[in-house]
């Protein structure tokens, strides 16, 4: 999918009148989400809206309802990483991942992340970490569950964009009951990825973030 | 001399007719705190950041007003199916730049809402 067709899929607006119904499959899923997006930019009768909504949440789904046991598979199969943070953050990976994984589209022009996304429900306050600087705010969804050590580390295992200067880290209080989705950083922007990254479904209050505390550029040599 | 002046008061928008200084409209703009304004005065308008932390959920919460206080209209956001919102707006060389949620910096058409360019920031 080119970033063109990722632009027409989430920006172009499209009246809800003029869905064709005779459409099927991707194309029918492109035009309910544009008829969405008409409706968040200029308003809609709720009722047209929330149809389209229900129309629109078969498309999101990207796996069906999955048994426990399958998605215990999945997130095995994610690989160690991802397991053994899950194990880091006290998540219990069949009583947390919730029975349906969401996949939300991908907010970016290039898919995020690499191997499966686990979409699971945090159970306790977690603290994780908020890489920024430059064109990046301070808060923000992407977050990671492990401390980078350095720029240069968090810029490479998360692939970060070159705006993001990732001279500030900030550590992220996130609540339980927050919905998260977790998986490996894709090789984006000339980075290589590789870090386990947390993508927040829910908005967390701005005062979850912390002041941002200067990231070595660099590890200092050992004496 | 600038006829309008708008101020940001214990969370609400002032609006006031700096002849005589009376106030033209005060308040909580679609009932939501205002967390940061931008005087535009050669346009006779301000951009206001509504609290971020009002809302759940997808939350249109930059927008325009008048010398009336009416609103003129609602910045388009990024990703507006995925709970977007804005968290900071500021000028820069006369453009009007914000950051959202879902992690772009865009730049913003003062007289539309509508965005103008996007970066990814992550």
């Amino acid at each position: 999918m080119s970033s063109n067709d990722i632009d027409d899929y989430y920006f172009t607006q499209r009246h809800p009148s003029e869905i064709n119904t005779n459409a099927r499959g991707d194309e029918y899923a492109k035009q309910v989400k544009q008829a969405l997006n008409y409706c968040e930019a200029n308003g809609c009768n709720p009722d047209v809206e929330a149809a389209l909504r229900q129309e629109y949440r078969p498309f999101q789904m990207k796996m069906p309802g999955t048994l426990r046991e399958q998605t215990y598979m999945m997130a095995v199969a994610s690989g160690p990483e991802i397991a053994s943070v899950l194990m880091l953050l006290g998540i219990d990976i069949l009583d947390a991942i919730d029975d349906q994984l969401l996949s939300l589209p991908s907010p970016s022009y290039q898919n995020p992340w690499q191997g499966e996304i686990l979409s699971i429900t945090i159970e306790h306050d977690t603290v994780m970490y908020r890489v920024w600087g430059g064109d990046a705010a301070q808060t923000g969804k992407w977050l990671t569950p492990i401390r980078p050590s350095t720029q240069a580390e968090a810029r490479s295992l998360l692939a970060l964009p070159p705006n993001n200067s990732a001279i500030y880290i900030s550590e992220v209080h996130v609540p339980a009951g927050t919905r998260i989705q977790i998986g490996v950083a894709a090789p984006n922007f000339g980075q290589p990825g590789g870090a386990v990254q947390v993508e927040l479904i829910d908005r967390i209050p701005t005062s979850a973030f912390g002041p941002g505390e200067p990231l070595p550029r660099a590890l200092l040599p050992r004496p | 001399m600038e006829i309008y002046k708008f101020i940001l008061e214990n969370g609400n928008l002032v609006i006031i007719n700096s002849l005589d200084n009376s106030v033209i409209w005060q308040g909580k703009p679609n009932n939501s705190i205002v967390k940061q304004i931008v005087e535009l005065p050669e346009m006779e308008m301000c951009i206001v950041l509504l609290d971020p932390d009002q809302r759940k959920g997808t939350f249109r919460n930059l927008i325009a007003m008048d010398t009336n206080g009416y609103i003129l209209w609602k910045a388009e956001l990024p990703d507006p199916l995925g709970g977007d919102v804005y968290l900071d707006v500021s000028l820069q060389d006369d453009f009007l730049v914000a950051h959202s949620w879902s992690g772009f910096k865009v730049i913003i058409d003062t007289k539309s809402g509508r965005i103008l360019s996007k970066k990814f920031t992550k």
